[in-house]
């Protein structure tokens, strides 16, 4: 190949060298904004201190100088600008105090205003304040004034108030219209009982007119749109009062009814069919079923039953009235304050049946016999244990079982065992932990019976005893100390019946029988341990042994046993 | 707690500074492969340069045979007249291969030089934002407070 003769260019130029970085100027540059920025964080925080020193400070402020009431009043009294009371809210420290005194003032303000609504609320319980819309009204006023003192200051706090303001408020406005809706009730329960009580009144004297039913049924109407009415005011309580109101027109119905038959005496009438102008009112209110007419036979019946209980009571009173007159006049006469002639004449001024031996007995022409002198102790003995009356002692002495001066005797007993000593009395039975009921069920051979009679007629005793020395009588300590020395004279009595008794079924135990207290101090276990040559006993002398063990036990605390050992 | 905070402070500024010598030692490293790059780019320059004489000489003695073989002297006439061009052309590229080296060295140097102004300014900025860091820690640290200590209500023997 021929070598080229000329040279040829290869188009070298100067090239361009690789842009520069200038990355020292980067570095610079971020070493600046760092720079910057870890400056603008030191500014940060010095400013940051300076500005919670300043709210500080600030708040401090406002707590040493909170503005008062009395100075928003002058302020707005003088017409100065209510902002001017705060400090400027342009610099930290400025709008610090500011909120401070705005949140101060603002607690201020709703002290104050809740103490207004206490003063309400006072007003309200007492009853003087009974205008709602007036409570309302002052309520509403209240907040407003204060919301708008604030809002010159701090409208924040202004709205802050009015929304606590409203909270508290609208429980008084609440407590008022309670209150107004509760006296409303009452106001209008009174009326429906008012109208209640006026119907009843009006229904019972209607229905007893000569009227005929129509009239009647007529009255009954137009009173039952009149009470309805009333009734309605209260609806709680309008279905209760109309069914009263019902109940009253049936419940006059069937009493009326049944006093025009007591006084018609037409009740035998009525039940077999004749019912006149009572059938047409009866129909209407749907009464002349049988089961109501049965009612209505029974009420009248029931009524009749009533008058003559009644009757035979006042007829009691006056027969015990004159038995206790009779008594009195016995007393003077016994005490020699009556002479016979005087005793006779005052017992016929108060129409006191005298007899012809009663007259003898006066006179001193008659005296007791043996045999009624034994009866008399033992009547005696019955008055104590209230099993005798005057009319029983009356009896006896008709009888001539007794004399008419031991009759009177008996009932002067009487007259203290049921009135006078009564308190007594019953202090003798709680003493000895029994009843009159359970006394009077006592047989007869029953030595209990006799120790109470004993103590009743002792208190007795010691009352004749102080009112004839002309003392003062304490029939509360005579009774505890003569129940005392009952219960004593019981125990002495009924212990060695008891050990005896007790001591005889230990015979067929292993147990040796030492005294009655260590007996009575066995448990159920060491009872039940109980042998007989080595043998368990029946389980019924088990329980026998644990009842003797718990009587006498009882016996040596004090209490009455009702059952007394046969001997 | 307290523990916790100042060594999470410490250590921060301590990586702070590590990362600043990080930062100067990467510029120096890049200095210096810039200015490798640089060198040898001229060389490749050099190199051009030297390959362009090369080819010169070897078109002049290609054209000076040529010229003898023809009958022509050969410093005269057309083969004269092209060595010229050839030498003028030639010339234009090894100067200009010449000035690409020297401007390939200038540029290198001045990267590198840039590189390590840049490693200083790192290296600079990175150790005083860690001892800012560790100054505004320290400083956080005395605003924090705590309950003063208990004064001692014992009274003190007074010797006489």
């Amino acid at each position: 190949m021929a070598q080229d003769p000329r040279y040829r260019s290869r188009g070298v130029s100067l090239e361009n060298t690789r842009p520069l970085d200038f990355a020292s100027v980067r570095e610079s540059f971020q070493a600046s904004q760092s720079l910057q920025k870890r400056l603008d964080r030191v500014t940060d925080i010095a400013f940051s201190e300076l500005k919670t020193k300043a709210e500080r400070e600030g708040k401090m402020y406002a707590v040493q100088n909170p503005i008062s009431l009395q100075q928003i009043q002058d302020a707005i009294g003088s017409g100065t600008p209510l902002e001017s009371l705060i400090q400027d809210s342009d610099t930290v420290f400025g709008a610090s105090a500011a909120a401070a005194q705005a949140t101060l003032l603002r607690q201020d303000l709703l002290n104050d205003f809740t103490l207004k609504l206490q003063e309400l609320n006072s007003g309200i319980d007492s009853n003087m304040v009974t205008d709602v819309d007036s409570v309302i009204v002052d309520v509403n006023a209240n907040i407003d004034g204060y919301a708008n003192v604030l809002s010159q200051i701090d409208p924040e706090s202004s709205i802050n108030f009015r929304a606590s303001a409203a909270t508290i408020g609208a429980a008084t406005v609440k407590k008022a219209l309670d209150a107004a809706e509760a006296r409303n009730m009452a106001e209008n329960e009174v009326k429906s009982q008012n109208q209640l009580n006026f119907f009843k009144q009006y229904w019972a004297s209607t229905l007893r007119t000569d009227s005929d039913a129509l009239s009647k049924l007529a009255f009954l109407k137009e009173r039952e749109v009149n009470s309805f009415a009333v009734f309605r005011r209260n609806p709680k309580t309008f279905s209760d009062n109309v069914a009263k109101f019902n109940a009253e027109v049936d419940s006059g119905i069937q009493n009326e009814l049944a006093n025009h038959l007591i006084e018609s005496k037409t009740i035998s009438k009525f039940y077999n069919g004749e019912r006149g102008e009572w059938g047409m009112i009866l129909a209407a209110r749907g009464l002349d079923t049988p089961d109501n007419i049965q009612k209505i036979i029974k009420i009248a019946t029931d009524k009749i039953d009533q008058q003559g209980t009644l009757m035979k009571a006042e007829r009691d009173a006056q027969y015990n009235l004159k038995q206790e007159t009779f008594i009195d006049l016995y007393d003077k006469f016994t005490s020699q304050v009556y002479s016979g002639e005087e005793f006779k004449n005052e017992l016929k001024a108060i129409n006191y049946p005298l007899s012809v031996e009663l007259l003898k007995e006066i006179n001193n022409e008659k005296a007791s016999s043996l045999i009624q002198n034994e009866n008399f102790s033992d009547l005696s003995l019955q008055v104590q244990l209230g099993k005798m009356d005057y009319g029983s002692i009356d009896n006896k002495a008709y009888a001539g079982d007794i004399s008419y001066f031991q009759a009177a005797d008996l009932k002067k007993q009487y007259l203290q065992v049921t009135k006078t000593l009564k308190a007594g009395n019953d202090i003798i039975n709680n003493r000895l932990r029994i009843d009159d009921l359970t006394v009077m069920r006592m047989n007869q051979d029953n030595p209990l019976r006799t120790l109470i009679a004993d103590a009743r007629f002792e208190l007795s005793l010691a009352q004749s005893r102080a009112v004839g020395n002309g003392e003062e009588f304490d029939q509360r300590t005579a009774a505890i100390e003569i129940a005392e020395k009952t219960a004593q004279k019981y125990k002495e009595l009924a212990l060695p019946k008891h050990i005896s008794t007790v001591s005889r079924h230990l015979k067929k135990t292993d147990y040796q029988f030492t005294t009655g207290e260590a007996f009575a101090e066995l448990t159920d276990a060491e009872i039940l341990s109980l042998k007989y040559k080595g043998k368990d006993l029946a389980p019924r002398t088990y329980e026998r042994l644990m009842k003797n063990r718990n009587t006498l036990k009882d016996i040596y605390e004090g209490q009455i046993v009702m059952e007394m050992p046969n001997e | 707690m307290e523990m916790l905070s100042i060594a999470g402070s410490v250590f921060s500024a301590m990586q702070g500074m590590q990362q600043a010598k990080s930062q100067k030692a990467m510029y120096k490293l890049q200095a210096l492969q810039t200015q490798a790059e640089s060198e040898r780019k001229a060389l490749q320059y050099e190199q051009r340069a030297n390959d362009t004489l090369r080819n010169l000489n070897k078109a002049i003695a290609s054209n000076l045979s040529r010229g003898y073989a023809g009958g022509v002297v050969g410093f005269e006439g057309s083969t004269a007249l092209i060595n010229t061009a050839s030498g003028r052309d030639a010339g234009r590229d090894f100067m200009f291969d010449i000035q690409n080296a020297e401007n390939a060295l200038l540029a290198g140097t001045t990267q590198a030089e840039i590189y390590g102004i840049a490693g200083k300014t790192a290296y600079t900025s990175g150790m005083f934002s860690a001892a800012a860091g560790l100054a505004e820690a320290g400083y956080k640290y005395s605003k924090i407070g705590s309950a003063p200590a208990p004064t001692s209500t014992t009274p003190s023997l007074l010797i006489s």
